[in-house]
């Protein structure tokens, strides 16, 4: 039997059959140089075991089951959440992908809950156009129902004074959910061509101010106060989506 | 297969802390493992045990699709097997294993580290290790040489081990 460090490293974790394993354990008693090589390589592998097992308690195990629970619904439970499990599979190797390359992020559960709220978001927008909302709005005699509607769902007093924006549109409101939370998805058309959405999630985050990011090739404004999260993306010129973030987080409270 | 998963979530979470470093993309490697799994439900053999399934799909997921976006999003990523230093230091992310021996393993190579993953803290033999890899046994027992030689603190003297015969 040839001895190099493969047949050595499979002595030690018990993988050379019987004939093998008796060969170098007769040589190694035999030859010191052996034997101290073998002693050198020694690594308690209990203790690695019991250290890794230990990772288990700092699971986010809360987090990975609602994630679980929204993976797991039927299709149309969750089409506007994400819109099918295909897209969810890629919202979360977005996220995944936008936490790999971002420098300086933080590690906390809801920064990861964060990021992946405004991919969902970018991935279910990137799919509107000006038909989609041109066409579909809600009647006008529906819309303080609507509104209250949503207010109770998140607890953000939404009224159509709050939501009155100079050049965009507002076409629809509708329920949403994200991560078993509830995410308010307010549409409008911008200077009649362009969807814009604005989407409000009570997801925990803590204080942000007004940033600025990009996803899915769409610009978005974020920011969060009181643990509620709010968004507006659209494909319109950075400044003026800024100012429609400006003056609806200025109107709502 | 939705109960099912949930028993598992805790341990595909220590296995994807491993395998990517970071909390983050922990997280959302086990949920998008579990978005796939749900997509291949009808595929599981009962006879499978189904951690090492779920596992063994993480890495598939883990290799082909998120690292490949990192690639494609211009960050890159080295080969894994043309790596034959300490290469991940630099990539762990601060003070994520408190244990001495969980950080050593974290800094091994991705090759190394995939290896050492299954066989010293999942405890597969290696024979399974190289079936889940998609790689041959010998590359198993080089790696895992490799990857011993420097948690154990040691460098190999491969000419003068090679020698003796």
């Amino acid at each position: 039997m040839k001895i190099n460090p493969e047949t050595l490293t499979a002595y030690l974790d018990g993988e050379l059959d019987e004939q093998q394993a008796r060969e170098l354990r007769e040589r190694s008693l035999a030859d010191a140089q052996l034997a101290a090589t073998l002693a050198a390589l020694q690594i308690d592998r209990d203790r690695m075991k019991q250290d890794y097992l230990a990772l288990e308690s700092d699971a986010p195990v809360g987090d990975l089951r609602s994630a679980l629970d929204m993976d797991a619904k039927p299709a149309n439970d969750i089409k506007a959440g994400g819109g099918n499990r295909k897209l969810l599979m890629a919202a979360a190797c977005a996220a995944c992908l936008a936490v790999g390359v971002m420098v300086g992020s933080g590690s906390g559960n809801w920064a990861s809950s964060e990021k992946s709220w405004r991919e969902a978001v970018a991935e279910y927008q990137v799919l509107y156009s000006e038909d989609t909302l041109k066409w579909n709005a809600i009647a006008p005699a529906e819309v303080d129902t609507t509104l209250k509607h949503l207010s109770d769902r998140i607890g953000v007093p939404l009224t159509r004074q709050a939501l009155k924006l100079p050049i965009a549109d507002f076409r629809r409101g509708q329920m949403l959910t994200f991560g078993s939370r509830p995410l308010v998805q307010l549409a409008y058309l911008h200077d009649g061509v362009t969807p814009v959405a604005f989407c409000i999630t009570p997801n925990g985050a803590s204080d942000v101010g007004l940033a600025a990011e990009t996803r899915e090739g769409l610009p978005i404004v974020h920011w969060a106060k009181d643990g509620i999260s709010y968004m507006v993306i659209g494909d319109i010129p950075n400044e003026q989506l800024f100012g429609m973030a400006q003056a609806l987080r200025g109107q709502l409270w | 297969m939705r109960d099912e998963l949930e028993q598992h979530l805790s341990a595909l979470w220590r296995f994807a802390l491993v395998l990517t470093r970071d909390a983050d993309q922990a997280r959302d490697l086990v949920q998008a493992t579990c978005v796939r799994a749900l997509e291949k439900a009808a595929m599981y053999h009962p006879d499978t045990r189904l951690d090492r399934w779920l596992m063994t799909m993480m890495m598939n997921v883990w290799r082909n699709e998120l690292r490949a976006a990192r690639v494609r999003s211009g960050s890159g990523t080295v080969d894994a097997e043309n790596v034959l230093s300490f290469d991940g230091a630099g990539h762990v992310e601060t003070n994520i294993f408190a244990s001495q021996v969980l950080t050593a393993v974290a800094a091994l190579p991705e090759a190394q580290r995939e290896t050492v993953l299954l066989v010293y803290l999942e405890g597969w033999t290696y024979a399974e290790a190289a079936q889940a890899l998609d790689v041959p046994i010998g590359t198993v027992m080089s790696r895992l040489a490799a990857a011993r030689a420097k948690l154990a603190g040691m460098n190999p003297q491969d000419k003068a081990l090679r020698k003796s015969k």
